[in-house]
């Protein structure tokens, strides 16, 4: 018989392997806890392949393009791809090569091909009249609504461009706005023509409409410049204007109504950074300001100036919440060209005014996004001043003739809604006032509807309308409108 | 005491011990490490950082863009990053992103699979930073704080 070993035994084995585990297990939690930076480097994983650490990568040249949060992230050029001293590390390399270098021919500006980004969004709607009122279209209709394109590149540098046009089927059909509500308006515009591809068969053309064309520079997270046409920054749904992006079929009305220049033609200087958890950001610009040709001619020498700062603040519980703030002050100015000569027979162009007035536009805006919910509202301001020298006649019902008075605008909407999983339907609802100041009845309208998104790309669209008017005026009664509208909105 | 019980226990506390060492805070969900190249000068972010990042936003480090890569889509590790650090589950985050490219802004940042050529498209892009289980860590990338904890420790803010 045998002597009884514990060095020969097979609970020793197990407690030789027992203390190799343990052993190996605090050496990899320290090794892991080391992994920590500064200091310390980390441990590779286990049957890991882990390649020696590369030497210092090659860094690139300056960075591409980038956002002013408003672009992809630069990517720059590969460095070379490390030795290899492990099973497996070529291929890999290999790839992890071929994507530096995706990466890096998607963002870098080609000077011997271009690469364009081409996206956009459109939008089909019924809308249902329930009641025209007094100025709503009486027959219901269907119509595409918005067909948006837009074209974005990377230009090398921190270089980039983004253009946007719409095409529309106007002007065909059109009455021009200032004469929509006159009671003898001129005949419908009628592009119809010949079409010489078809036997001159009757073709009804349409229209371009240029929503922005701007190239910016990033130069840091809180410097980018932008020169060109840009939509104006203000309040969450004048930029935020595609279709897919609104809850409702349509935006508020008074985001709509001008309240601030659509969009403007200048530069613009953004921004944005952190201050301890809280996003701040900024806006500034200057332009031709408002005219009636304001995106390629300034009709007075008084640039307009804007501006806007954010704050933003994303918590876990809290969830976000953003805050906005927004300003414009320019000067409108609608003018003839008329070329003049003066005593010594020289010829020059002379603008003489018809309608001058200046203008500050404020706007306030909230946004809170938590989970599914969702609650936004923005006010917005416009006064107006006109240089008594170039004061519009007023157009007057019944009363006595005079001018257009200075004047206050101001509305207000709110929307809340909440989005479930289930098919991303959103029930939401809201409302808004619209002040028109001097010279109209102050108007209201409640909304909701249903906002359902079966796949990030399609939105369908569900919203009643009920408007009001809220006082008559000058003797005369107006009558809101009811709409019933059913949209499908896609972005491709 | 009988000898084999003797092992049996040493066995036993080896096994607990290695336990603990794999798992430094048992019971804790496990950490996704937030890495970047060893060579990079960088080694701590705010959550807040991180998350503007991830949302598309520009993030400065001393004068140089930080440059965001994700998981592919399909991962779990993207998932449970969107859901933890964003906020979003996979569906809001493609909301969010379709909406952005509308506005005009970016699009999510790059997503680069398998890991392997994930993390070696980290080591070797300056400026490049991403996110990967604990166990995935390799030799040419290192961790950085989060808020100014390391993935050991209590309090990480990225785990699921």
């Amino acid at each position: 018989m045998k002597p009884h070993s514990a060095f020969r035994s097979r609970g020793f084995a197990l407690g030789v392997a027992a203390l190799v585990v343990m052993v190996c297990g605090v050496a990899r939690s320290a090794a892991f806890a080391q992994s920590a930076p500064p200091e310390a480097q980390p441990a590779p994983a286990p049957g890991s392949d882990a390649a020696p650490a590369p030497a210092n990568p090659t860094p690139g040249p300056a960075a591409p393009a980038v956002p002013g949060g408003e672009a992809s992230p630069p990517i720059p050029p590969p460095a070379p791809p490390p030795k290899a001293t492990e099973p497996g590390a070529t291929e890999a390399d290999a790839a992890a090569t071929s994507a530096l270098a995706d990466m890096a021919a998607s963002t870098q500006a080609e000077t011997e091909a271009y690469r364009l980004n081409l996206y956009g969004f459109s939008d089909v709607t019924y809308t249902k009249t329930v009641s025209a009122g007094s100025f709503g279209y009486p027959v219901s209709s269907f119509y595409v609504g918005n067909l948006n394109l837009y074209a974005s590149g990377e230009l090398g540098d921190s270089w980039r461009t983004l253009m946007e046009v719409r095409f529309t089927y106007l002007p065909n059909g059109a009455i021009p706005s200032a004469q929509a509500f006159s009671p003898m308006p001129p005949p419908p515009t009628d592009t119809a023509v010949p079409d010489y591809v078809d036997l001159n068969r009757p073709l009804r053309w349409g229209g371009v409409v240029i929503e922005r064309a701007y190239v910016e520079r990033t130069f840091l997270s809180w410097l980018t410049l932008r020169a060109g046409q840009f939509l104006t920054p203000y309040g969450i749904w004048n930029v935020d204007h595609g279709s897919p992006v609104i809850i409702g079929v349509y935006r508020p009305f008074i985001v709509g109504d001008g309240l601030f220049p659509a969009s403007q033609t200048g530069l613009e200087a953004l921004g944005a950074g952190l201050v301890g958890p809280v996003e701040i950001g900024y806006h500034l610009t200057v332009s031709n300001g408002r005219g009636p040709t304001d995106t390629y001619r300034d009709m007075d020498g008084n640039k307009a100036v804007g501006w806007r700062l954010w704050a933003r603040r994303r918590d876990a519980d809290l969830g976000t919440l953003s805050l906005g703030f927004s300003g414009y002050r320019g000067k409108y100015t609608n003018a003839n060209q008329v070329t003049a000569v003066d005593a010594n027979g020289n010829f020059s162009v002379v603008l003489q005014p018809t309608v001058q007035y200046d203008e500050l536009s404020l706007g306030g805006d909230l946004k809170w996004e938590r989970g599914g919910a969702l609650v936004q509202s923005e006010i917005i301001m416009n006064e107006v001043a006109y240089n008594d020298a170039y004061r519009p006649a007023a157009v007057t019902f019944g009363g006595p003739s005079g001018f257009v008075p200075d004047n206050r605008r101001w509305g207000v909407y709110g929307l809340a809604g909440y989005r479930f999983q289930f098919l991303g339907i959103m029930p939401w609802a809201g409302g808004e006032f619209y002040d028109l100041g001097k010279q109209q009845s102050n108007v209201a309208a409640v909304w909701g509807g249903l906002n359902i998104r079966p796949t990030p790309r399609v939105v369908l669209k569900v919203q009643l309308t009920r408007s009001f008017w809220t006082e008559s005026l000058g003797g005369f009664s107006f009558k809101g409108l009811m709409l019933a509208d059913f949209q499908v909105a896609w972005s491709f | 005491m009988n000898s084999r019980i003797f092992v049996g226990m040493v066995v036993f506390v080896a096994m607990v011990m290695s336990a603990i060492g794999q798992a430094p805070h048992a019971g804790e969900p496990e950490p996704l490490a937030v890495i970047v190249s060893r060579s990079s000068g960088l080694s701590e972010l705010s959550s807040a950082q991180l998350t503007r990042m991830y949302m598309g936003d520009l993030v400065d480090n001393g004068g140089r863009r930080l440059i965001p890569l994700n998981r592919a889509i399909t991962s779990e590790e993207r998932a449970e990053f969107d859901r933890v650090v964003l906020g979003k589950s996979p569906d809001e985050m493609a909301r969010y992103w379709i909406d952005r490219k509308i506005r005009g802004q970016s699009g999510a940042p790059k997503a680069v699979e398998p890991v392997d050529v994930y993390e070696r498209v980290i080591a070797k892009l300056d400026g490049a930073i991403g996110y990967v289980r604990v166990g995935q860590i390799r030799g040419d990338v290192k961790v950085i704080r989060i808020d100014g904890k390391a993935p050991t420790d209590r309090g990480y803010p990225i785990r699921y």
